[in-house]
């Protein structure tokens, strides 16, 4: 329970070690920050209840004023004073930011273990913050103990993160969750002082508050829980997750991410559109509609980039495959505001396998006064990606 | 299929903010009122106790009362109880400073001469003692003590008689210096006239109007008996 003293000062008693149950998250808002995108953005409020998911609204919302911070200065400077429309004012809201200073990757406890020694050997610490009346974050003891303890193994020097503890290295924040094929750990981290400017965004005291910070990729990975296509294939399938600027690779096995990459060197879809727009002379309006309609074949002018994307997509298989004795058949492709039915038929024509497009929300309630939303097509609906992910990831954890 | 383990949250527990946290406003009036409510507990266990104490309190002087009564009675019984024992004991001590003197008197008939005439045997009777209790004047409203004061009493046995000469007198005399006499009179000599034992209190021609009283003489001699002591 929070006790807020003044409009600044709050202490909170913690009831936990009392006893009682803790009840996971039912109503929460997923927040897509910093997407690049005109209209605003992407918020989905995603209810639990015991007749099943309910998305209670999902539209654009107003980005904050100030932009992402690149340092700790910007974000002591930052007004912080946000807050969303009526009706995304859940009590908690998860946020996916998108950063070019994020990092999601799949990796080893001793590559971890290795990174964070370096980390610590380099000694270097981002400064405190000052405005945002946040704490002090001190350097970690581990990493001070790291210095000193050489020839310890590395639980003894305090470099083994926690999965599912943030943990604070070299004025990074990250967390790792361990994947379903050991002894691989999916980690996830932002600068600190984005994690600290991301936390205080949305005020103590009015709705939503912040429960969830993601990075944009690792709130894709959850958006599938609920697709009545994956749960059918017992949670086994893998999903091609195409954002603005970046392609992602994730591999499940009864519901537990088993593979997670990013293609290396593949453009997102605002290339590809460029490239088509290039190839084929249109403007940007005549893009969506090209890519959706069936009268101009754009696949020559897609290929270099649709084709490293199906490359690597039948080597994660493969790996799947040989490694795993894992094969899949049910490949999704998300994230795509248009052109997937091309997409579909490169990957059958090249893999013999189509790939699967639904709308977000598909297994999803929808409100039914919200005709808009109802409406939404499964491309259109592809912009809440993340939001929907993010909202569906926080509302695993305990309130 | 197993739960999805898909959140890769990056904020801290204790980062996380409420939206709902409890306002100082709300606050106030709530530990106002427990601590209206604590104080009226607090003072209803006081209300409670002093309740308890007063009618303990009651209850004890109740018995007390009736225990007074009680009391009132062991002592009255007590005082009682000392009364007669004192009265027993006082009896006992008369009894212990009984003296008998029936054996004198019968051996003294066996020792008196034939020419000697015994006209008086007499035990006299021991001065008053004073039985006011110490400094108390005497007067209609002091109660004398119960007992004699002192416990010893001393008594004499007075021989009156005539005889014809002195002879017979001191037979006598003799005779009663001897050991069936011993327990009841004691010989004293050697010591001044008024201290000894047997005194002749006076030994002089009988002037008693009779026949021949012109030729005898009369005699009163006095002992020294053992003391009557008053004790247990």
């Amino acid at each position: 329970m929070k006790l807020q003293l003044t409009k600044t000062k709050t202490i909170e008693i913690d009831f936990s070690h009392l006893g009682g149950g803790t009840r996971a998250l039912s109503d929460v808002t997923g927040v897509a920050l910093n997407m690049d995108d005109v209209r605003g953005c992407p918020a989905v409020r995603l209810v639990h209840k015991k007749s099943g998911w309910i998305v209670m609204a999902a539209g654009f919302v107003p980005a904050p004023v100030d932009p992402l911070p690149a340092s700790w200065d910007e974000a002591n400077k930052s007004q912080i004073a946000w807050s969303l429309p009526k009706a995304f004012q859940a009590p908690h809201a998860a946020l996916a930011i998108q950063s070019p200073n994020m990092f999601t990757r799949q990796t080893t406890p001793e590559v971890l273990t290795t990174d964070l020694a370096q980390a610590a050997s380099r000694g270097t610490s981002a400064p405190p913050p000052r405005k945002l009346g946040v704490r002090r974050l001190e350097k970690k003891p581990e990493l001070t103990a790291a210095k000193s303890g050489e020839g310890l193994p590395a639980k003894d020097k305090g470099l083994e993160a926690t999965p599912g503890v943030p943990t604070q290295s070299n004025g990074v924040r990250f967390v790792i969750q361990p994947l379903a094929e050991n002894p691989f750990v999916v980690q996830a981290g932002l600068p600190e002082y984005q994690v600290v400017w991301l936390s205080h965004l949305l005020p103590e005291g009015r709705r939503p508050t912040a429960a969830s910070v993601q990075t944009l990729p690792s709130a894709l990975l959850a958006s599938l829980c609920e697709q009545p296509v994956f749960n059918a294939a017992g949670g086994t399938a893998f999903a091609i997750y195409v954002m603005r600027n970046s392609v992602y690779l994730a591999g499940y096995k009864d519901g537990q991410l088993i593979l997670f990459r990013s293609c290396p060197g593949v453009a997102g879809w605002e290339m590809l559109r460029e490239g088509v727009k290039l190839r084929l002379g249109v403007d940007e309006e005549m893009v969506d509609e090209i890519l959706d309609d069936a009268l101009i074949d754009p696949r020559s002018a897609m290929e270099p980039f649709v084709r490293p994307v199906l490359q690597q997509l039948e080597i994660s298989l493969d790996y799947l495959r040989n490694r795993h004795n894992l094969r899949i058949d049910k490949v999704f492709i998300m994230g795509l505001p248009s052109g997937a039915r091309y997409w579909s038929q490169m990957a059958e024509e090249s893999l013999n396998m189509p790939l699967i497009a639904p709308s977000v929300f598909d297994g999803l309630s929808l409100p039914p006064k919200d005709r808009e939303l109802a409406e939404l097509t499964p491309s259109k609906s592809q912009a809440f990606l993340a939001a929907l992910g993010a909202a569906r990831a926080a509302m695993e954890d305990p309130a | 299929m197993k739960a999805p383990n898909l959140h890769l949250n990056l904020l801290h527990a204790s980062e996380r903010q409420s939206s709902s946290p409890v306002r100082l406003r709300v606050m106030l009036p709530i530990l106002a009122l427990l601590g209206c409510a604590g104080c009226l507990v607090w003072w209803g266990v006081l209300a409670g106790q002093l309740m308890l104490v007063k009618t303990q309190s009651a209850s004890l002087r109740q018995d007390l009362a009736a225990k007074k009564a009680e009391h009132g009675g062991i002592l009255r019984q007590m005082a009682a109880e000392r009364e007669t024992r004192s009265e027993l004991d006082q009896l006992t001590m008369y009894a212990h400073g009984r003296r008998t003197y029936g054996g004198l008197f019968k051996q003294l008939a066996n020792v008196v001469p034939e020419n000697l005439q015994l006209l008086s045997l007499e035990i006299p009777e021991p001065p008053a003692q004073n039985l006011l209790p110490p400094g108390a004047k005497p007067g209609p409203k002091v109660k004398p003590l119960l007992g004699p004061t002192g416990t010893v009493e001393a008594v004499s046995f007075r021989i009156l008689g005539r005889t014809v000469k002195e002879t017979p007198v001191e037979a006598m005399m003799k005779a009663l210096e001897g050991a069936a006499f011993t327990n009841e009179l004691l010989i004293v000599k050697g010591v001044p006239p008024e201290q000894a034992s047997p005194r002749i209190r006076s030994f002089h021609q009988d002037t008693s109007p009779s026949g021949e009283g012109a030729r005898l003489l009369a005699f009163d001699i006095e002992y020294r008996c053992a003391e009557r002591r008053f004790e247990k």
